[in-house]
């Protein structure tokens, strides 16, 4: 055990010096500030900052790229909470719950205090989700010894429909929309069967779409699509002000940093119900927030003052939120399967870099693993003291019209989509997917499952040969392959199950 | 452009048009996953296997979509129908205009790649949608530096990625 433990702190020691070198800061910091920046934007969280930094990592060392999307992906959320607590604009859309209690402190004037017991609140819960994700690498390699090609089939295709039915209204749209993504995935080259598949002779179809066009189409085009016609989402309040003039702002952050330490039960409870509620596929950060926000409120000495501009209301959302993130990253790399649609699209960051998540990334480059826990932590920090200090002068941004935001989108994703593959079909492909992107967002499709779909499809369809090959159709009946598949018959019985549950208890209120 | 408020706009949602869209779509589905199940006979042995596994999954879970609505136990599948107020960008003058300039905006880039090259078009592309929304012409400069900035320094200098010259550049 001893050993187990000495051979884990130096793994850990391995990934933390790899996060000092040099370069790997400089695109930890890079993304931090691109991160902030997103995060301010009202309308772009987390999916589409990796989306559009997606491109970038084409060229990059694989540390390097793995800081700078992480770095973007943890300073997100505290660049969410700037307009959130400014303006009460949320920057994503899950930070509506901080809104609640921190524009009405802004109008106060305590907008520093605010800002301060967010920003601290968002470094102890992002260190929570930290600890979490060290503390379970251990355990989740010992259950992955125990999972072979039937296995990784299983979950693979759980993932795909899990993220598609969680992160949709509709069970049949949901698993439509994996399904949908493993269709396109099929387009190209086998690499099973040396056969060429549904390119209708085109060279461009080849080696099928690129990752990057799908991606910037569906999120960043189809997003910008969505923005610009409905012609909101931007604040147009102007008056930022984090309260008072300089001295009472120092005085504002003390009192902020003062609450968090006060409030700690609430952060505990935020960081634990954020590392769950992240380890479970498709749930996000708003279900976290809210349990989180409930919990305190139940708990509070003054339930009355939540929604009011309570500071507690603040840091139980802001831990809970930043907490989710170290626990999305469990399953995400052991499993393949993305605790939500910003993972979803990590998967494809991690394929660019050649760290595949599965068993072979948890076995082989754990020190990999512990590098991005690392990476998540000081962008965790560093991006929440960065975020309160720039907060007054950048929350502006949040006020940038859609007729300048879409348009630079748009151009950036065009020219992102075309990195990959270099060729100028990327365009058509970035465009069509947009185009697609924003229509099955309105009709309430998962724009995640698809992505997932076409990610994970190619990994779906070797699993299936490799199981089909070394098992038969006996695989299916291997005990932990049961148990998944089991799990995805759960998932698309959860009406009728939901139902059940639901007229159960109403018997038993009525007896 | 006035940035218009939907919330006050006096035009009322379409309260059927996302749903015929949604059949619509359903139905486009069905006939996409009919002629991806087609597809599979002309593949070689095992090449087929998943296409028609996913294929056939995707075919039924499209047609209890589509007759969802009208058949009471699968209502719990397909869920509630879809919500009325994001057709309001279909139905009111304003919005629709703004759908139709970013559409018609998407369908321009192509036609600006062939003709200037990548690196020209995109920050064309930005200039003059921004002057086209009556952007100040202060956002007009920086959105347009922002992205040539962009296109040039990342893509062409830093990432050396190759471009066409445009059309255009070749006449002189």
């Amino acid at each position: 055990m001893p050993e187990f433990l000495i051979e884990v702190g130096a793994t850990m020691g391995k990934g933390f010096l790899a996060l000092l070198e040099p370069l790997s800061l400089l695109f930890l910091l890079i993304g931090i500030i691109i991160g902030l920046i997103i995060g301010i934007l009202p309308g772009l969280g987390g999916t589409v900052t990796i989306a559009i930094l997606l491109p970038f990592t084409y060229a990059m060392e694989p540390n390097a790229a793995l800081a700078l999307v992480l770095g973007a992906f943890s300073a997100v959320s505290m660049g969410g909470s700037i307009p959130a607590i400014l303006l009460n604009t949320p920057g994503t859309g899950e930070q509506a719950i901080t809104s609640l209690d921190g524009y009405p402190m802004t109008k106060r004037g305590e907008g520093a205090r605010a800002l301060s017991a967010a920003a601290a609140a968002g470094v102890l819960g992002t260190l929570f989700g930290v600890v979490a994700l060290t503390l379970l690498i251990p355990v989740v390699r010992t259950i992955i010894l125990a999972v072979g090609a039937p296995e990784m089939f299983a979950l693979s295709l759980l993932g795909v429909l899990a993220i598609g039915v969680l992160t949709s209204e509709s069970v049949t749209r949901g698993i439509l929309s994996g399904l949908l993504g493993i269709m396109l995935s099929t387009i190209g080259y086998d690499a099973i069967t040396g056969a060429l598949r549904y390119t209708g002779g085109s060279l461009l179809l080849y080696d099928g779409f690129s990752i990057n066009a799908i991606t910037l189409g569906l999120f960043a085009v189809g997003e910008m699509i969505y923005i610009y016609s409905r012609g909101r989402s931007i604040s147009s309040n102007a008056g930022v002000s984090i309260g008072g003039g300089l001295a009472a702002q120092y005085v504002g952050i003390r009192k902020g940093i003062a609450d968090t330490w006060r409030y700690r039960g609430h952060v505990a409870r935020g960081g634990l119900i954020g590392s769950i509620v992240g380890l479970l596929p498709g749930m996000g950060g708003t279900v976290a927030m809210f349990f989180s926000y409930a919990t305190a409120k139940q708990r509070s000495k003054n339930p009355g003052e939540f929604g009011k501009g309570s500071v507690e209301g603040v840091i139980a959302a802001e831990s809970a939120n930043n907490a989710k993130e170290g626990g999305s990253l469990i399953p995400t790399l052991a499993f393949g399967i993305p605790g939500g649609s910003a993972m979803a699209i990590f998967i494809g960051v991690l394929y660019i870099v050649g760290l595949p998540p599965g068993p072979q990334l948890m076995n082989e480059h754990l020190d990999s693993v512990y590098y991005m826990a690392w990476s998540l932590a000081v962008a965790g920090i560093v991006g929440s003291v960065l975020g309160m200090i720039i907060a007054p002068y950048v929350a502006r941004l949040a006020t940038v019209s859609p007729g300048v935001l879409a348009p630079l989108l748009i151009a950036f994703a065009i020219g992102g989509a075309i990195v990959d593959d270099r060729l100028a079909f990327g365009i058509y492909v970035v465009i069509g997917a947009g185009l697609v992107g924003y229509w099955l967002r309105l009709l309430k499709y998962s724009l995640a499952g698809i992505t997932l779909g076409f990610l994970l499809g190619p990994v779906v369809e070797r699993q299936l040969f490799i199981s089909l090959s070394a098992y038969g159709p006996e695989f299916l009946l291997r005990p932990l392959t049961l148990v998944i598949l089991a799990l995805v018959l759960l998932l698309l019985f959860r009406p009728i199950l939901a139902r059940l549950f639901r007229r159960r208890s109403r018997v038993s209120l009525e007896v | 452009m006035v940035h218009p408020n939907p919330q006050r706009s006096a035009v009322a949602p379409d309260g059927t048009l996302l749903a015929r869209a949604d059949q619509v779509t359903t139905g486009v589905i069905i006939v996409v996953a009919v002629a991806y199940l087609l597809g599979t006979l002309e593949f070689p042995d095992g090449a087929g296997v998943v296409p028609q596994i996913i294929g056939g999954a995707v075919l039924v879970l499209a047609i209890v979509q589509f007759v969802g609505p009208w058949v009471a136990p699968l209502r719990r599948y397909v869920g509630e129908p879809i919500d009325d107020s994001e057709a309001i960008v279909f139905t009111d003058p304003i919005l629709r205009r703004r759908l139709i300039l970013v559409l018609g905006s998407l369908a321009v880039i192509p036609a600006l790649a062939f003709l200037l090259g990548l690196p020209v078009a995109l920050p064309v592309y930005v200039a003059a949608f921004t002057l086209v929304d009556r952007r100040p012409v202060v956002a007009v400069i920086i959105s347009t530096i922002l992205i040539s900035g962009v296109s040039v320094g990342i893509l062409v200098l830093l990432l050396e990625m190759p471009w066409d010259s445009g059309f255009i550049w070749t006449l002189f």
